[in-house]
Formats: C-alpha cells, sequence, structure tokens
C-alpha cells in the first residue's frame, strides 16, 4: 500500500476491498476509484484510444481524460466510469477500457510505433475513399478504438424525475458555494445547493488552507451545519448540474446509489432534477490545465493540484522523488504537500526568479516551499519524461523567458512523480449553456465569463477568481445579491480570515518548445483521451484549418468523454500560436449540455415501458372490450377495440363475419372516442360558416350535418358530423386523431382573429360514453332500451339526433351513420358507459348483436366510399379532389376558400379520389402502392397515384380499394396497373368509390 | 321485444386498473384517495358581465370566484376558477343536471356556456407529508406552501396529462381533476412516483 500513515478524508476504520481487471485491492470508506489505485500503487490503469499508449490518472475530477472504467458486469454495468469522481465500495468490479488483451500487454500497442503514420484526420484521409471498402475499415476500426461498453441487458434500476422552484441555486459547494448558499439561505431564500461531489467543501476538501482560525476540514463541517439547520435550504451532493437553459430552467442529475455496494442499493438510481430558479450562482469552480511537453502522457505525470488532493484528501503517498513543474504560484503548494508527506520534490518554475526581495517574507511560497526542503529551480522547463508505464525521470532544460526557445544541457532528475500546473480554466460550462460568452483575459491567460444574460452570478474560480479570499467574498457577495433579487432582506455575515492571502500569478505557458521541427521528437499530448498531439495541431493549421471549430473536427480534439474538459483551452492556445492569431481571435467551441455524461436512464427517467411511456386512453367500456376478447389498435393515444376475434379466427375471418352480420342484423361499436365539442353562443352559426366548407345557418333545430375542415391552405384537415342543439348551440365531432388539434385550431381562431364572434367551446369528449349501434335491426335494438324517443323512422329521421333516457339517465341518441345502414349512436354520461353498452348488448341478443372494432368500421366505410381524414387524404387533398364538391359552399367564405382558387388546386391533372376494383377479384392491393398506367413504359415508370385504402369486402363478396389517382374523375372505367410489394403489377379497373348501394337507401330505411 | 330486466343504473370508476389502497395506513405520509362520481360543470362567461354574474350567482347560491386560481367551498359545492371566463362546478353527481337546466335557464339570453362534464372527469385526493413532492414529479408548478396555498387552484399537467389541482388543507390536502380516458395511466404514474415514499406508508 503506498498510504500515508495519517491524515485524509477517508475512515480508515472501514477497510473495503475491490477487484480490478479481477485482481482484488483493498481500500478505504471514502477513496475514489482513482485514489484507491493509486493508494495500492497501481498507476497504469489503461490504454489510449488511437495508439494504445499507456496511461494513467491525471486528474481528480471531471476533467480527467484517463480514468476510465467498465463497473460492474451484466445488466448493471456501467462504461466510462471516471476514476476522479466515482466512490469505491466494498465487492465494486472494475475492467480496464480500451485494452485488448490486458492493461499490461496490449496488442493494439503496436499503433503507438507507427503514430508519425496515425496523423490527425488519418481516417478521413485513408478509409473515406474508396468508399465501398470503408464498411469494412470501420468493422476494424471499431474494434480497435472506442470506449467502453453499454450494457446489453434491460436496466434493472428505476430512475426518477422531479420538477423544483428555488430562489437560488448555487451549483458548487467550494468556498464561493457554501458562502452564496449560507449567506441566501440565511436571508431566508429558497436555496438549492448541487455539487458533483460525494460531500461539500469543492477544492478545501483538498486544502489545508485554515479559515477563521481553523482547518479547511473544521471549517467545513461547521458550513454544512449551518445550511443543514436552514429548512428552505436543499443540500444535493452527487448531483451534477448538467444543463443551463433558458428562463433559469437548469437539469440536475443526482446520483442516489451508484456509492453503495450492489446489495445496499435500493430505490431509485438516479433522480433528475429540473429546477426553475429565480437567481443562479454558479460557482463551479475552475480545470487546472497541464504544461505540455515530450510523453507528457506517461502514468505518472498528474496535474499539481491532484497531486494535493491525493495526498492532503485521501492520504495517499504518491512518490519517493517528485518534480513538480509550473509556471504559475498555486502549484508551490503542492510541492509543499508533497514534502511534508515525506517526498524528495524538486519544483521547476518556468519563470526567472522575481522573488529576490520576498525572500525574507517567510510566508510567501517561494520561502514555505524552501522551508518545506523543496529545491527550486527557476527559469527551466521539463522537456521529456523517461519511462513507459511508468515515469522514471524527468529532463529539464533551460527555457527562455518569453517560452519560445529552450537551451543549455539537458538535466535529468529521477522521479516516479511529475506534477504540472499551467493555470487554471474556470469551468464556464453552464454559463456558456446560458448564453453568455466567454472573453479572454490576457493577464489571467483564460477565458472567463463576460456579461450575464440570465439571472446568474459567476463567483470564484469560476469567475477567473482563484485565491480563496476572493472566493469566499464573491460568493457571500453573490448570496447576499440573489437573496436580494429572489425578494429577501440579505443579512450580515462575517468575511471569513486566512492566515495569508493565496498567490495566483501566473506567466502563460502552454507548451514546452522542441528543438526539433513539430511532429518530431517525443509526442506531446494536449488531448490525451482522443491522443491529439501538438503536432497534429499543427498539422491541421498547416492544411489550412483555421477555425477552431474545424480544428476540433479534424483532430477530434476536445471530443469523448471529458468534453476537453483538460485539452481543449491549451488547444486553442497551440492553434493560435500555429495560426500566428492571438488567442483571443481564435475563439473558443460552444459548450453544450450535458457537462459530463448523463445515463439515459436519467433522461427517460421512470418514463418507459408500454403503462408510462405514453399515455393509454381508455373509454368506458374499456374493460367490458378487454373481457370479450377484443384485440386493440392505437389511434392517437386511444385503445380503440381493433376487432374481436373467436376462437381460432383470423383477422380476416373476424372481419368478414362482423362485417357480414352489422349489413345483415345489428353490429355496436365503440365511438366514444371521436372528438366532441360544445360550440356555444349567438355567432356559434357564423363562427361554424367560417370554420367549415359548408353553410350552417339554416341547419334545424336537432338536426346533423357532416361538414369539413380545411386549413389556410385549402387542403381537409378534419371532418364530422356536427348538430345542431339550439340556434345558439352546436355539438361537434372531429375525428380522434384531430379532436385537441381541431379544438386549438378554433380557440386560435376565436382568440387571436375573430374575438368579435361570441361563442364558447367547451371540449366533452371524455364526458360521453357513445355506441353506434349499426344495421337494420339497430332501431329495434335502441327502440328497446331507450325511452322518450319516438323512433319512428320519419319522427325521427337520418341525419336528426333526440334526447332520451335509458332506465332514467339521460342519452343522446343520433341518427347519424359512417356506414351506410341504419344506425343510431347513443351517448350518455361515461360514468354509465359500460351499463349502457351491457343494455345494448342484452337487447340486441335476439339479433345477434356483433360488437365490431375499428377495422370492420374501416371496411364498412370503405363499401360506401367514405373518406377517413388521414388515411385516404395526406395534406395535400382538397374536398373536390375527393368528389365531395357538394360540400363546398360557392355563396360564403370559409377557412381555405381562397386557396382552393389557387392556380394548383383548379388545374387539370390532380389527384382525385376513386374505388379501384382489381381484374383478380381475390387480389387485395397495398395501401400506398404505387399506381401506373402502363408497366411496359420506359423507366423511370411515371407514377400517376397511390392506393390509400384497400380491404377484402366480405359484403361485396371481392377486393375493394380506394385510390388518389390522376385525374381520376374523367377515367372512369379505364385500367390502371398497380405495384404490389413482391414485384408483381396487378390489374385494376378504376370505379366509383361506391360499392355498395349507390343509392344510399339502406340508412333511410 | 320486451326492454332487459336490469337493476339500476351502474356506473363505473375511470380507474380500472388501479388499487391506491396498496400504498399503505400511514396516511399522515401519503396517501391517494379516488372521489368518484361527482357531478362536474364546466361554465363560460364573462366576469365583467354582470347578468352572467348574477344570473349564476342566483343560482349556484355564491358569486363565482373572480380571484385568478382561487376556489370556493360553498356547501356541497366547489367553485373553482379556470380562467378569466371559465369556471368548474363540482357537486353532488344527482343534482349535476339539474344544476345544469338551471344555470342555463337563469343565463337564457346571456353569452355563456354551461355543461356537465361529470363523465369526463375524476377526482383524486393525495394528502400527506410527502404529497408536494409526489406531485412535483409530474408538474413543474411551484408548490411550496409559501407559494401555493390552501384555497388555491390551478390548472396545470400531472406527468403527460392535464389536471385541475386545489389545495384544500394545509396538511396539505390536495385534490385533483383529471380526464377520464387518462385515469388508468395516471394511476400506474402515481402509483410508481409513490414507490420512492412506500417504505415510509
Amino acid at each position: 500500500m503506498s498510504r500515508l500513515e495519517r491524515g485524509g478524508r477517508i475512515d480508515r476504520g472501514q477497510q473495503i476491498s475491490f477487484t480490478f481487471d479481477s485482481k482484488q485491492y483493498h481500500a478505504f470508506q471514502g477513496d475514489t476509484i482513482a485514489s484507491a489505485l493509486l493508494a495500492n500503487g497501481v498507476r497504469l490503469i489503461g490504454r489510449s484510444w488511437k495508439y494504445h499508449r499507456p496511461r494513467g490518472i491525471i486528474g481528480d475530477g471531471a476533467e480527467e481524460p484517463n480514468g476510465l472504467f467498465q463497473v460492474e458486469q451484466g445488466a448493471r454495468t456501467i462504461p466510462n466510469v471516471r476514476a476522479t469522481q466515482a466512490q469505491v465500495y466494498d465487492g465494486m468490479v472494475l475492467r480496464s477500457t480500451n485494452a485488448w488483451p490486458s492493461v499490461q500487454f496490449d496488442i493494439m500497442s503496436v499503433f503507438g510505433l507507427f503514430s508519425r503514420f496515425l496523423p490527425a484526420g488519418f481516417y478521413y484521409k485513408t478509409f473515406m475513399w474508396p468508399a465501398k471498402f470503408w464498411m469494412g475499415y470501420e468493422h476494424i476500426i471499431r474494434k480497435a478504438s472506442g470506449l467502453g461498453a453499454s450494457p446489453k441487458e434491460l436496466d434493472p434500476d428505476h430512475y426518477e424525475k422531479t420538477n423544483a422552484h428555488c430562489d437560488v441555486l448555487v451549483v458548487g459547494s467550494g468556498a464561493s458555494g457554501l458562502m452564496a448558499a449560507l449567506a441566501a439561505g440565511k436571508a431566508g431564500a429558497r436555496v438549492i445547493l448541487a455539487d458533483e461531489q460525494e460531500e461539500f467543501g469543492g477544492r478545501l476538501l483538498s486544502s489545508r488552507a485554515r479559515i477563521n482560525g481553523m482547518s479547511s476540514t473544521q471549517w467545513l463541517q461547521q458550513m454544512r451545519a449551518q445550511l443543514s439547520e436552514l429548512q428552505d435550504v436543499q443540500l444535493l451532493p452527487r448531483s451534477t448540474v448538467f444543463g443551463y437553459h433558458d428562463g433559469n430552467f437548469l437539469t440536475i442529475a443526482q446520483r442516489l446509489h451508484d456509492h453503495l455496494p450492489l446489495a445496499q442499493r435500493k430505490g431509485a438510481r438516479e433522480k433528475l432534477w429540473r429546477v426553475r430558479a429565480k437567481q443562479v450562482v454558479l460557482a463551479t469552480g475552475a480545470h487546472e490545465r497541464p504544461i505540455i511537453f515530450g510523453n507528457n502522457d506517461r502514468p505518472g505525470v498528474m496535474l499539481a493540484s491532484a497531486v494535493s488532493s491525493y495526498v492532503n484528501r485521501y492520504g495517499v503517498k504518491l512518490a519517493d522523488r517528485a518534480v513538480v513543474f509550473t509556471n504559475n504560484d498555486s502549484a508551490y503548494q503542492a510541492a509543499i504537500d508533497l514534502a511534508d508527506a515525506g517526498t524528495l520534490v524538486t519544483l521547476v518554475d518556468s519563470r526567472v526568479d522575481s522573488r529576490v526581495d520576498s525572500s525574507h517574507d517567510t510566508a510567501s511560497d517561494d520561502a514555505r516551499a524552501k522551508a518545506a526542503g523543496v529545491k527550486i529551480m527557476h527559469g527551466c522547463a521539463v522537456v521529456n519524461v523517461i519511462g513507459k508505464a511508468q515515469i522514471l525521470a524527468a529532463e529539464i532544460q533551460k527555457i527562455s523567458a518569453d517560452g519560445k526557445s529552450i537551451s543549455g544541457v539537458v538535466q535529468r532528475i529521477d522521479c516516479d512523480l511529475l506534477a504540472t500546473s499551467g493555470g487554471w480554466n474556470p469551468a464556464i460550462h453552464l454559463f456558456s449553456q446560458s448564453g453568455g460568452k466567454a472573453i479572454w483575459n490576457d493577464d489571467k491567460a483564460c477565458f472567463e465569463t463576460g456579461k450575464a444574460v440570465q439571472e446568474q452570478f459567476s463567483v470564484g474560480a469560476a469567475n477567473a477568481s482563484f485565491a480563496l479570499q476572493d472566493c469566499l467574498r464573491q460568493g457571500l457577495d453573490a448570496g447576499q445579491r440573489a437573496a436580494a433579487a429572489s425578494g429577501h432582506q440579505p443579512v450580515d455575515l462575517d468575511l471569513p480570515t486566512l492566515e495569508k492571502p493565496e498567490s495566483t500569478e501566473l506567466t502563460p505557458l502552454w507548451r514546452v518548445p522542441n528543438m526539433g521541427k513539430p511532429g518530431h521528437g517525443p509526442k506531446a499530448f494536449v488531448d490525451p483521451q482522443n491522443d491529439v498531439g501538438v503536432s497534429d495541431i499543427f498539422l491541421a493549421a498547416r492544411e489550412g484549418f483555421e477555425s477552431i471549430e474545424h480544428v476540433k473536427r479534424y483532430t477530434a480534439l476536445g471530443f469523448g468523454t471529458d468534453q476537453g474538459k483538460m485539452g481543449n483551452i491549451s488547444g486553442m492556445a497551440i492553434l493560435s500560436e500555429a495560426l500566428g492569431n492571438k488567442i483571443s481571435d481564435t475563439g473558443t467551441t460552444t459548450f453544450r449540455p450535458n457537462y459530463t455524461p448523463v445515463t439515459f436512464g436519467a433522461i427517460a427517467g421512470p418514463e418507459i415501458g408500454s403503462t408510462l411511456s405514453d399515455p393509454a386512453r381508455k373509454t368506458a367500456m374499456h374493460t367490458w372490450h378487454q373481457e370479450h376478447g377484443a384485440l386493440f389498435e392505437d389511434v392517437g393515444q386511444w385503445k380503440r377495440p381493433w376487432y374481436f376475434p373467436k376462437a381460432g379466427e383470423t383477422l380476416q375471418q373476424a372481419v368478414d363475419r362482423e362485417c357480414l352480420a352489422t349489413r345483415a342484423s345489428v353490429g355496436i361499436m365503440d365511438a366514444s372516442t371521436l372528438g366532441k365539442i360544445e360550440v356555444v353562443g349567438n355567432d356559434a352559426s357564423e363562427f361554424l360558416n367560417r370554420l367549415y366548407t359548408n353553410a350552417w345557418s339554416k341547419l334545424g333545430i336537432d338536426c346533423a350535418r357532416y361538414g369539413f375542415m380545411l386549413g389556410e391552405d385549402g387542403m381537409v384537415m378534419d371532418d364530422g358530423v356536427t348538430i345542431r342543439f339550439a340556434e345558439d348551440r352546436y355539438f361537434m365531432h372531429t375525428t380522434t386523431g384531430g379532436a385537441a388539434s381541431v379544438m386549438s385550431w378554433m380557440e386560435l381562431w376565436l382568440q387571436t382573429e375573430w374575438p368579435e364572434l361570441d361563442v364558447y367551446l367547451t371540449s366533452v369528449t371524455d364526458h360521453w360514453a357513445t355506441a353506434a349501434v349499426v344495421g337494420p335491426n339497430s332501431r329495434k335494438v335502441v327502440s328497446a332500451v331507450v325511452d322518450g324517443i319516438d323512433f319512428d323512422k320519419d319522427a325521427f329521421p337520418f341525419m336528426t339526433s333526440r334526447a332520451g333516457t335509458l332506465l332514467g339517465v339521460p342519452v343522446r341518441v343520433n341518427r347519424i351513420s359512417f356506414s351506410g345502414e341504419l344506425s343510431y349512436e347513443v351517448n350518455i354520461d361515461a360514468n354509465y358507459g359500460r351499463f349502457m353498452w351491457e343494455q345494448l348488448m342484452a337487447a340486441g341478443a335476439d339479433y345477434d348483436i356483433t360488437p365490431y372494432g375499428t377495422e370492420t368500421m374501416h371496411v364498412l366505410r370503405a363499401e360506401k366510399g367514405y373518406v377517413i381524414v388521414g388515411q385516404d387524404t395526406d395534406g395535400s387533398v382538397t374536398p373536390h379532389d375527393l368528389g365531395m364538391s357538394w360540400a363546398v359552399s360557392k355563396t360564403k367564405d370559409f377557412l381555405g376558400r381562397r386557396s382552393l382558387l389557387r392556380e394548383d388546386c383548379v388545374r387539370d391533372n390532380r389527384k382525385q379520389f376513386v374505388g379501384l376494383l382489381t381484374q383478380d377479384p381475390a387480389e387485395v392491393l397495398q395501401e400506398g402502392a404505387q399506381i401506373v398506367n402502363h408497366a411496359s413504359d420506359d423507366i423511370p415508370l411515371p407514377m400517376i397515384g397511390h392506393v390509400t385504402s384497400s380491404y377484402h369486402s366480405a359484403c361485396v363478396g371481392r377486393s375493394i380499394a380506394l385510390a388518389l389517382l390522376k385525374n381520376g374523375h374523367q377515367r372512369f372505367g379505364e385500367t390502371v396497373q398497380v405495384t404490389t410489394p413482391d414485384g408483381r403489377f396487378v390489374s385494376a379497373e378504376i370505379s366509383s368509390t361506391v360499392f355498395i348501394d349507390p343509392n344510399g337507401e339502406r340508412q333511410n330505411v | 321485444m320486451s326492454k332487459p330486466t336490469s337493476t339500476a343504473p351502474a356506473m363505473t370508476s375511470a380507474f380500472t386498473e388501479i388499487d391506491f389502497s396498496q400504498l399503505g395506513t400511514r396516511k399522515h405520509v401519503l396517501s391517494i384517495e379516488e372521489l368518484a362520481f361527482f357531478g362536474h360543470l364546466n361554465i363560460r362567461g364573462a366576469s365583467d358581465n354582470s347578468k352572467f354574474m348574477h344570473g349564476v350567482e342566483n343560482t349556484l347560491g355564491v358569486a363565482l370566484p373572480t380571484q385568478a386560481n382561487t376556489f370556493l367551498n360553498v356547501g356541497s359545492n366547489t367553485v373553482l376558477w379556470l380562467g378569466p371566463n371559465e369556471w368548474l362546478v363540482i357537486t353532488p353527481l344527482a343534482e349535476a343536471k339539474q344544476l345544469e337546466q338551471g344555470l342555463r335557464t337563469a343565463l337564457s339570453g346571456v353569452f355563456s356556456s354551461v355543461n356537465e362534464v361529470s363523465g369526463g372527469n375524476s377526482v383524486l385526493e393525495v394528502a400527506g407529508d410527502k404529497a408536494r413532492d409526489l406531485l412535483l414529479k409530474g408538474c413543474p408548478l411551484d408548490l411550496h406552501s409559501s407559494v401555493f396555498k390552501t384555497g388555491q387552484c390551478a390548472q396545470s399537467v400531472l406527468a403527460k396529462t392535464s389536471m385541475t389541482l386545489w389545495q384544500t388543507e394545509d396538511a396539505p390536502v390536495f385534490r385533483l381533476v383529471v380526464r377520464r380516458s387518462f385515469a388508468d395511466y395516471l394511476g400506474h404514474w402515481l402509483l410508481d412516483a409513490a414507490r420512492e415514499f412506500q417504505d415510509l406508508t
């Protein structure tokens, strides 16, 4: 074990064990995967994506590019888990990502030897041509590269979602976030504090700073205790704010039990929070960036801040001999932390020593480091490291003050750890997602937040203020201002005091120049996860790429699970150098959600499976249909009975039986799903006149009329029967699928265009349960159970409506028909829907009343040539195309009327609605099949239409079809050819759309 | 043909697959109960039309609430403000038809619309310490006690369906109207969402 004897936030009383590539290791409760492996002396943890070079842990947070593991196996396996952010638990099973057959011996590492032949754009240049070989290449490349494996089984875990509201959402719980949350919370604001880590504290968890005279650990304890006492402060650890959208709407993925042993897990795995915040405080911190030099990807090269974390937070003894390489002051603390932990440290500072005067100041970083025994070299740089699976030594040379050249003898210093710091990149991801623009700051050498475009504050390191004293002050200030902005009176809080202010001075150095040309010498990596080197960026620039967005896509810089958190900014700086631009002119790429990867489970939440993915709407008779063997069809969100097979029946046999029984005696269908809207007011007639193609003013009370609704383009949008109940009251039917959109369409016109019309609309779709009783015996059945209505054919004629009762319950009976048969639609309060249905079934028993579903309904209406909007029409069909000009008024205006006069609507050769009778009566055409004039015409055959509806009709005794056909209304009796799925052409005669009872006598009996 | 013999007309609940009692008995934590078979009337009219307002008040016995997102409990009726020109009256089912007729008569000649929607609505009562947390899983409204209070109502969504929500007690006790055809879907959703609190109930 490489563990320090004491210290750290790990619980040394709780030893746990886990396996990595089948080998067992021990760790302590509180370790991350990364700290546990490092404490076990495991440096080599994976292979790189492209060259399969050995890789180790570099960072300690979201920026980690290499430490990706496959956690657990089978259904619960999770790919690409970041070792730096996942806590180890007892029994955890880890596998390395991207190494075969093992991390130690990776066959693919041979690629590394040929890295010069795998430059940026390699795949584009080599494999994209000839195109026909791509599939073969891709197969091999996918095997060789790629990241973790997704599970193949169904996810056994459960996921939650919730909405939340707050005055102040604080993102990040470092020094600034805690101060902001406490300040806002004490002012009485409703606060949500979310942090991606296991516990609150941010970088203070790794710090030895003393605040208010106490250790950072004690100070954090005190802060957390104060926060947890505030009733309206919601504390969300293990919760990543991954998206920042318009209107201060942010999304948080909370991990509820990934840190627990499998056997201890219960409840949901993750919860997705959808937060609407009045104010947002972005205290998201910063990511340290490395200085780039030769072979800087070797295991043992780490970020300086990560080194402090592993030493201070996890009590890991990282090295016997270490080199710390920096261009700024913050890495001095890492050197001191290492030295205090017993490591022999050489600090290589690329800056010339400017601290001659400050050497008497015992509190300066320089003096403290020296006092801790650190050897300091100024004006020097690490140019290369020696060692492959583990570094053995660093090679150091003099570097010029401008960082552009190196010189002098190469000094080799043995070391097993190289900590590097090139400065800090504020984590402005969420700020950028919120619409804010990042601005380059030359003095601090980083992108910082520009003007906030939403109600937000950026504070601390996220605001490019890296020193602890600034983080505390800005957090406090933002918390008070956010509370005030959300209507709360800020309270005074003392600004915590530090023993000494932190210094964060920096002289930019992005990469150590090479003695040779770029592309020669040791490979220097900018983006380790995507194996993008300095030479790749120079190559891209040489090949003419100037936009960072193009270079990103050409080199793969910033792709992958870390999305360039480590390398992106350095890559931009190096591109600027290659192009001879200023960094501010090169610009930055756009930060998009998600900040770190989010599971599909969290995004889907509970809305999966047949019951919760989409609502299944049911009619009041649904259970009856289920009990009587109905198969169901989805119509919109409705479950409608499709057909009612008897034992052993096929669909066709059942439908044949249902059709014949209905036309011979009586059938019954659940018509509850049709949209129903009460249209009420003195201007109801006028409103309908404008909506529908036909006129309504003269419709008698209790009379019904069929109408077309057109879009503004003149195309059929919806249809249905509307009944006039009173002078100022109509009852409108819409199609099942169109109900909601028709209601919205009507409200749109009423509210925005015709507010002068006195009309109210009320949806009553769900209120009424409707049974359509259809067939020559329907009158006998309905009149047997409905009282108060004279069912005499003249007293209650076709297309009229009557009110009655069914055992005392009010019903509305509409004599309308979608089958051409004598037919009554009986409507009742849906609470009585099933009761009504059973009464009708009982009354119909003597006539062998036959329940039928949508399939038989479709056949019955097709036999009569009745249109189904959305099946026989497709948004390009006018009423004239359908041969229904009789339903279009020539004297009044209506929506879509002008469009009907467009040149294209009145031209010859429009597709028109016709019937088709195949030469072979047993041949049932495919719906959607294309129609041509002659199969023998030259290819490409001109397509002149398509089949819209096609059935075997038991009542007609043959197949029937409906079609939209160019100039069809002029071509009755002609023969066309219809394609079939198996490649044949079938001859069919163009016919009337009416196949039964052409004079419409059956519905008027 | 003789009329089929039958017992009294039978009503069926919209919740055909849902047993809310499986949530357990510790009702102070969370309970969901269907309050079936209420009468529901949707009323449309302009609140600045005194003939309309008086006509309703004379029939209903109480003035329609005009403050946005509030409701009144009067006798056996609950009157919910749904919009500047829309209200929902929940009343015993046996009185719904008569009330509809009474209102239509009283409002004869006044621009208004009164429609019974009893069959299309189902009422649920959701109560207990976890009621807010449960509803928030599918409702985007801010239900914090300082924002949404007893006496308030709102039209919103719950999961993938619409609802009207009102709070009847501080405890809290919420009631919601959901559409009949969505009832089973919503019942399944509620039971799933309540799993988190099951150990507590």
